[in-house]
């Protein structure tokens, strides 16, 4: 395995399922559908032994551990990384566990400790005690927060943002920065979005960040104000699909079964729209067509991070995004547009003259789109 | 609430004075384009729902989570 490897080029996402159970309940949890089985060793030895040897033009494997809670199958799981890391494979790779956090203590935490180096651990942390505890079922005093800083000082806390925790969102970031961590956050998918007061406070929360980056600008923004906007364009006549779902993100149920992805299982969808799902044509640069017909016009399609596993639970559609969802985003792109025109300002970016002038015309499209929406 | 707003003319006069500097009109990014790993969107693990780490891996390289 690479340590500090970053992700190459023609890499795929295998992301086994190793239990579908989990401690907690959280409010967006799109897992609806959990049993209590997990993974044997034996069906992860198959998977890997073909996933890792296959010729499939991917060189680069980046292995995930999921679940439910993955460390709830901490016995198979300890199994399947010895068996990985003992032997030798086509493809180079790198281990993710995703976790809440809670079972992270004693035996556990010792050995992910002391698998640090083949092994990295993604913490849900949704925040502060306050928003962490209303989506996550109260289990902020259950984590250990500082043990994941310090067993991966570079790793970035994986934030998702309720209706429910909107409201302390900005703190929340803060908090994360100040304990040390960079955070990836987004607005929760497939939770209903259409009180029109989030409009208000999601305005509110982005510009308090955006204060807080400008006067530390030394600290890396959120992903949620890390938008691509010189990627923002008029003439949109393919997009390309947002992630790695049915084309190179190998995901595999408890059983070994293959999905799309963890939102296609029937640990998601239920059995009957899983299979449903199995005949799905997924592609990766998506013609604008098939696009929503909200999508076509829209200046922000090629920025959207749409989620197809959500938008097929939600309408039965890959490409059809939740109304409140896209209105929310709208408004994450133009805080991004309103901040990255600052920074620019405030030199405090690094780029050259070139990629200056791609981010001002992306900026200015965004600008101009929302100067004709209120007149 | 009237956030975000820029003035039009203000980001016209920056991108003009860059044009003043540029020797050639430098060109924009199209989605559907081949990408470079400075031209990934970078979001992709905030975007996705799930195992969030990487799921955008064939447009973006720069993921680095240690």
């Amino acid at each position: 395995m690479e340590k500090g490897a970053k992700m190459e080029r023609n890499s795929k996402v295998l992301t086994l399922c190793l239990t579908e159970a989990c401690n907690l309940n959280c409010v967006y949890c799109y897992e609806h559908y959990k049993q209590t089985k997990n993974m044997s060793f034996a069906i992860a030895k198959r998977i890997l032994d073909q996933e890792l040897n296959v010729e499939d033009g991917f060189d680069f494997v980046q292995i995930e551990y999921f679940g439910g809670e993955p460390l709830l199958a901490f016995e198979e799981l300890k199994s399947i990384h010895e068996y990985l890391i003992s032997n030798r494979w086509n493809k180079k790779y790198r281990v993710n566990v995703t976790t809440n956090g809670t079972l992270v203590h004693g035996e556990i935490k010792q050995w992910l400790y002391d698998h640090r180096d083949t092994i990295i651990c993604s913490l849900s942390l949704d925040g502060n005690r306050e928003a962490h505890n209303l989506n996550r079922c109260g289990s902020f005093d259950q984590i250990d927060i500082g043990f994941f800083q310090n067993a991966w000082p570079n790793q970035s806390i994986k934030m998702t943002v309720s209706a429910l925790s909107l409201p302390y969102f900005a703190e929340s970031v803060i908090f994360a920065h100040r304990a040390g961590f960079l955070v990836n956050c987004n607005l929760a998918y497939g939770i209903d979005w259409s009180e029109h007061a989030n409009i208000d406070e999601l305005k509110r929360q982005l510009s308090a960040l955006i204060n807080f980056y400008i006067d530390n600008p030394n600290i890396e923004p959120c992903s949620m104000l890390s938008y691509k906007i010189e990627m923002v364009q008029k003439d949109n006549s393919r997009v390309r699909k947002w992630c790695g779902a049915g084309t190179h993100m190998p995901t595999y149920s408890v059983d070994g079964k293959k999905y799309a992805c963890q939102f296609f299982m029937p640990l998601s969808l239920g059995e009957e729209k899983a299979k449903a799902a199995k005949s799905l044509t997924f592609i990766q640069e998506i013609p604008i067509d098939l696009m929503d017909q909200k999508c076509r016009i829209c200046p922000f399609v090629s920025i959207c991070p749409s989620c197809c596993g959500s938008n097929y639970m939600d309408s039965g559609s890959l490409y059809k995004k939740d109304d409140n969802q896209c209105e929310l985003t709208k408004i994450i792109i133009q805080a991004n547009s309103y901040f990255q025109y600052l920074r620019l300002s405030n030199n405090q970016l690094r780029i050259n003259d070139e990629e200056k002038y791609r981010l001002l015309n992306g900026i200015l499209i965004t600008q101009e789109f929302f100067n004709t929406r209120s007149n | 609430m009237d956030l975000f707003h820029i003035n039009i003319e203000e980001i016209e006069g920056k991108i003009n004075a860059l044009k003043s500097i540029l020797t050639t009109t430098p060109t924009l990014v199209y989605a559907g384009s081949t990408m470079n790993f400075s031209d990934c969107r970078g979001t992709c693990m905030g975007g996705c729902s799930g195992s969030c780490i990487a799921s955008c891996s064939t447009t973006c390289t720069g993921v680095q989570t240690y």
